[in-house]
This record gives structure tokens, sequence and C-alpha cells, in this order.
């Protein structure tokens, strides 16, 4: 049962939600919490990246922080040593990205499981290596200081609340770009491949070429969220590209739900912010972290957006004792769509 | 020279190799992959680091504990963790393995500290001559050990009636659970004996390496490119393929460079699968 709203409903909602989301520059008088809306962004473009390749294609990435640092050093390189101006250092680091994930795309054709997570395990690895110590390109443990931040024109957005317009118009084009992925001819070949790859290839589906594209599209979109994350931060080292950032956003994928555009950005957010507000706890908030991962995982193996099957919620609502609480809601929406 | 260096070699590879084969059981018994499997080894060599260096038990008896405490650490996780999600998918089981590997690493930083600690050698650490070459006995008895230990679960997997019982849950889990076996039961104890195992590999390296929260997700990620090379499912994969990632990290450190012993590790993995897909030693069932 899919509720499809009136017309003006859309519009006075499109608005009110633009206006929502433009405010906080505005609204919040804290800059660090601006800050955490940007880092946010970054984060729902980053996880969004890997729900094409792992989401729509169904191929497991547990690597996916190294097309982000190949985004991110090129784009720093690109503009520290090269003087490219950084609008257009981002497309370029997103094309030397896509070449790397066509680099790690050709030898994931002829395998799968865990054999995949492997390869992209270990290519993550090299990465991580290459990263601190081929110093001469890339600074090694020291990183790239002094990355210009994003200019439009002659005006340099400096500052979190002026930077937050610029990924915010980022971050919902990716959004706009992955649902009409999901529909479009690409997305619904990356679909089949994912629920079965021999009756996608009957229905004439090239599969090896549909992987392929899956692994270069994700990594220049991943390259993307690198990018802007340079310019963003302005300083870059080995230790933000690690093996904890792969399973960081893979983690958001997968607490969101995976496949869905609004259950990853929502995965996404709340996995930037929940660990700022567990830092009050210390030693123990990443603990605390790695337990609220299981615990979501466990009850929601779906991840979140399978809340939206009433079948799912039922079960998990029933599990917590909530079971009185949903029905309710099922009352409210059965008496309403009979009047 | 070359000698020492070849068991010391060795010595990792089989520590490697054995981590390898308790995710080969746990990988038969539950069709899961256990990322929190390097941070039971890490419990294991911080149990014996407080029985044995910091409460001075007697060796034995101190790393007997560790070991049936570690033991009873996996079962919890597999009780905890593990069984709630076995039926999910892929995805799903890696991310609540994932969780439990974050959440034991930083109980393990809170309860011991951030500092790495140092583990003195209970076989000795300084190079013994024997007739021409040298060995450092610890390296030596670590290879001595582990295949030992294979040998024995081995033994353990044909020749008894449990290791039968577990083999026909990995086999079959449903018409064993028909036959009237409880595979929540054999995947249990299917998780005490390689959470043993990654004990007994813990104590043992911890003389080589310092002992510390933060060893574990290394070791996971070799133990699983062992896996891996072995060709996924296969015990005998598993041990020959933790040897084989032992010996190219050493060559790699030794005759290309120490900074980027890892890269050549991970690129061998990636050439490995490039000629065979599955691994060398695949059982029917590895896919």
């Amino acid at each position: 049962m899919t509720i499809t709203p009136k017309p003006w409903v859309r519009v006075v909602g499109g608005i009110m939600l633009a206006g929502v989301l433009a405010s906080p520059p505005q609204v919040l008088a804290n800059t660090y919490q601006i800050h955490l809306l940007n880092l946010a962004a970054i984060s729902v473009v980053f996880a969004l990246s890997l729900n094409v390749v792992l989401g729509f294609a169904g191929q497991i990435s547990l690597g996916h922080a190294a097309f982000f640092g190949v985004g991110s050093y090129a784009s720093a390189l690109l503009t520290t040593g090269g003087q490219v101006p950084v609008l257009l250092a981002m497309p370029l680091a997103m094309l030397i990205t896509a070449a790397f994930g066509l680099g790690v795309g050709i030898p994931t054709l002829r395998i799968g499981g865990h054999y995949l997570a492997m390869v992209t395990i270990a290519f993550g690895q090299m990465a991580s290596v290459v990263f601190l110590n081929a110093a001469g390109i890339t600074g090694g443990y020291n990183g790239i200081r002094a990355i210009p931040s994003v200019a439009i024109g002659t005006l340099r957005l400096a500052g979190e609340r002026q930077v937050y317009y610029f990924l915010l118009a980022v971050c919902v084009l990716m959004i706009w770009i992955s649902i009409n992925l999901k529909r479009s001819m690409l997305g619904r070949s990356m679909l089949a491949l994912r629920e079965d790859e021999a009756a996608a290839q009957a229905l004439g589906v090239n599969t090896m070429v549909v992987k392929i594209q899956a692994f270069v599209l994700s990594a220049a979109l991943a390259g993307l969220a690198g990018s802007l994350y340079a310019h963003w931060v302005g300083f870059i080292s080995p230790d933000s590209f690690t093996i904890d950032l792969s399973i960081g956003v893979f983690s958001m994928v997968l607490v969101g739900g995976v496949g869905s555009v609004p259950g990853v950005v929502f995965g996404a957010v709340l996995l930037t912010f929940l660990p700022e507000y567990l830092r009050f706890m210390k030693d123990y908030y990443r603990l605390i972290y790695g337990a609220i991962l299981i615990i979501v995982i466990v009850f929601l193996p779906g991840g979140i957006a399978s809340l939206a099957s009433p079948a799912v919620a039922s079960r998990v609502l029933g599990r917590l004792g909530l079971g009185a609480l949903f029905r309710g809601v099922q009352d409210a929406k059965t008496t309403h769509s009979g009047s | 020279m070359f000698v020492q260096l070849l068991f010391t070699m060795l010595a990792i590879g089989s520590i490697y190799g054995s981590v390898a084969l308790g995710f080969t059981m746990i990988w038969n018994a539950a069709a899961i992959v256990n990322f929190a499997q390097g941070e039971i080894v890490m419990v294991g060599a911080l149990l014996g680091l407080t029985f044995v260096v910091i409460l001075g038990w007697p060796f034995p008896i101190g790393a007997l504990v560790a070991i049936l405490g570690t033991a009873l650490a996996g079962v919890v996780l597999d009780r905890l963790v593990v069984r709630p999600v076995r039926k999910a998918e892929f995805w799903a089981t890696v991310v609540a393995t994932l969780g439990a590997s974050i959440f034991l690493q930083n109980l393990a930083m809170i309860l011991w500290g951030p500092e790495p600690r140092a583990f003195p050698s209970f076989f000795g650490d300084k190079p013994v001559q024997i007739g021409d070459v040298r060995v450092i006995p610890q390296t030596v008895w670590i290879v001595v050990i582990v295949m030992a230990l294979v040998l024995l679960q081995d033994v353990l997997f044909r020749r008894t009636l449990l290791g039968r019982v577990l083999r026909a849950v990995s086999w079959d889990r449903e018409m064993a659970s028909i036959l009237g076996i409880s595979p929540n039961v054999m995947i249990a104890i299917t998780f005490s004996i390689s959470s043993a195992m990654a004990a007994v590999a813990g104590i043992l390296l911890a003389p080589i390496f310092l002992v510390s929260h933060d060893m574990g997700l290394a070791i996971t990620l070799k133990a699983f490119a062992a896996t891996i090379v072995g060709g996924f499912g296969s015990a005998k994969g598993a041990v020959a393929g933790g040897l084989l990632i032992g010996i190219v990290e050493f060559l790699g450190a030794f005759y290309i460079s120490s900074d980027y012993r890892d890269v050549v590790v991970f690129a061998s993995v990636i050439l490995v699968l490039l000629i065979r897909p599955i691994g060398i030693l695949p059982t029917a069932e590895s896919k």
C-alpha cells in the first residue's frame, strides 16, 4: 500500500523541507552543529556511492575508503600542486577515481561473495599502505596541508556556514541521481544482477558490463565524496582513509537499508551524529557504538528501511513489546482509508 | 641465519593458519564469516598476559585458564551476536561481527589500557645453536604446537563421534536437526573450539609482537586472506593458505620493503584469485 499525496501537499511539503534544510546556518548559533551537518552531507554522498555497487548491483565492497582516499588525494594534489581551480579539480578527481574503479572492477568479474570481499579489502589495505608510504606524492604521514576551499567564480566559500549550502546542493543532487539511477535502464540491470545473475543474463543483461559500470560509477562518486572532504577540511593524512572508514561507510549502508536511497541517507546521517553524541561517554563511546551496530542488525537485518514494511515493523515492535503501538497505527490507517 | 628466518616466517604463517582454520570451522558449521576472530585472538593474549605476567601464575596453568576463558568468550559471542543473524544475508553478518570487533577492541582498551604490553617468552627468545644452525626456540615451538593442534583437530573431526556430528551439521544443517542434532549446540561447540585455538595462537604470538587491544583486525584480515587463498571452506587450504601468507609477507618484507609488505601480501592474494578464482585447495562447496 503506497500513499500518494495530493499535488498541493507535495508542493507545500517540498517548500517546507527546503526551508528546514536551508535554515541551519541562520538558526544554529553553534558552528560545531554546522560542522556536523557538513560532515553528514559528505557521509551521505559517500554512503550513496557505496550503495550503487552494494545496494543496486549487489556486489560487496569492503574497501571503499580507498576510492574516497584516491579522490581526496587527487583533488588535493591538483589544487595545491597543479593550481587547478577546485570546481574543475572535482570532476578530474572523479575521473581518476573512476579509473581505479575500473582496475578493481575487472578482477572481480569472475568472482563473488567472500572472494570479492577479500579483493576489495586487499585493495583498501594496499591503498592505505601507499597513502602512508609514498611520501613523494602523498606527503606520507604528514599528509597534505592548505588545500583550498571551494570557490565559485571569485567567491571563495570559507567557513562552515558558507560551505553548508554547497555541500547541501551536492548532497541533494546525489540523492536525485541515486533515485533516478534506480529507475533507469542501467539501474534496473544492476537490480536484476543483484537478484539473480543467471536470470539477468537470460533476459539479455550483459552482467559483465553492468558489474564494471557499477564499480566505475560507484568509485567515481566515492571520489567525489573524497574530493568534497579534502576541500572542506583543508588537510588530509593517511589515517583518515583506513579500513575503519570502509567499515564505517559499510555500516551506514547496512544500518540504513541496503539498496534503499532514503534508508541509506538516514543511516549516513544517523551514524555521523551518533558517535558525536556519544562522545560525552569518553572511553566508552566506541564500545557503545559497536554495541548499537550489533543491536540494530540483530533486530533489523534489513536495516532501518525495512521498518517501512508493515510485516517487519510489527514483528520488531512485537519483539520489543510495543505491538500495541503498531496495531494502533494500522487501525488509524485503516479508518483513514475507509473514510 | 636463513634457518632462523625460515622458522620466524613459518611461525607467523602457522599462526595465520590456525586462526584461518578457526574461521573455516565456523564457516562450515554456521555459514558465517566471523570478522571478530582476530579480537578473540587478542582476548586470548590479554587473558594470558593477565594470568601469567600480571598475576604471576605458572605458565601452564595461566595459559590453560586463559584458553578456557577465551573459549567461553567465543560461546558468548556466538549466542549474543552470531545466532540472531545466522539466517540473515551475508552483509548483515559482516556488520554484526564487525560491530562485535569494535566492541571487544574498546572493551579491551578500557580493561587493559591503551598501551601495548610486552609478554616475556616462555620458551626463550634468544637464538640457540643446534649444530650449524641457530634458531629461536619460541618460533620452533609455535610451529610444533600449531601443527600438533591442526592434527588434533583433524583427528577430532574424522575419528570421534563429536567430530562426525559437527561434520554432519556442516554438511546439511536441516538434515542434522531432523536426526536430533541441535545445530545451535553444535555451533556453540564449534565456537568454543575455534576460540580456544585462537587463544593458543594469541598466547604463542604474544612474545613475538606486543599485546594490545588493537592487534586483532590485522590478524583477522591476514587469516581471512589465508582462507580465501586456500579455498573457502577447506581446512587443509586454510592451514596451507596461512603458511603461504606468512611466507609471502616475510619475503616481501625481506626482499622488497618492510613498509610495503602488506601490499606484496594483498597483491599476491589478488593475483592468486585472478588465476584461480576459488583458491588453491577449494572444497566441493566453495563458491
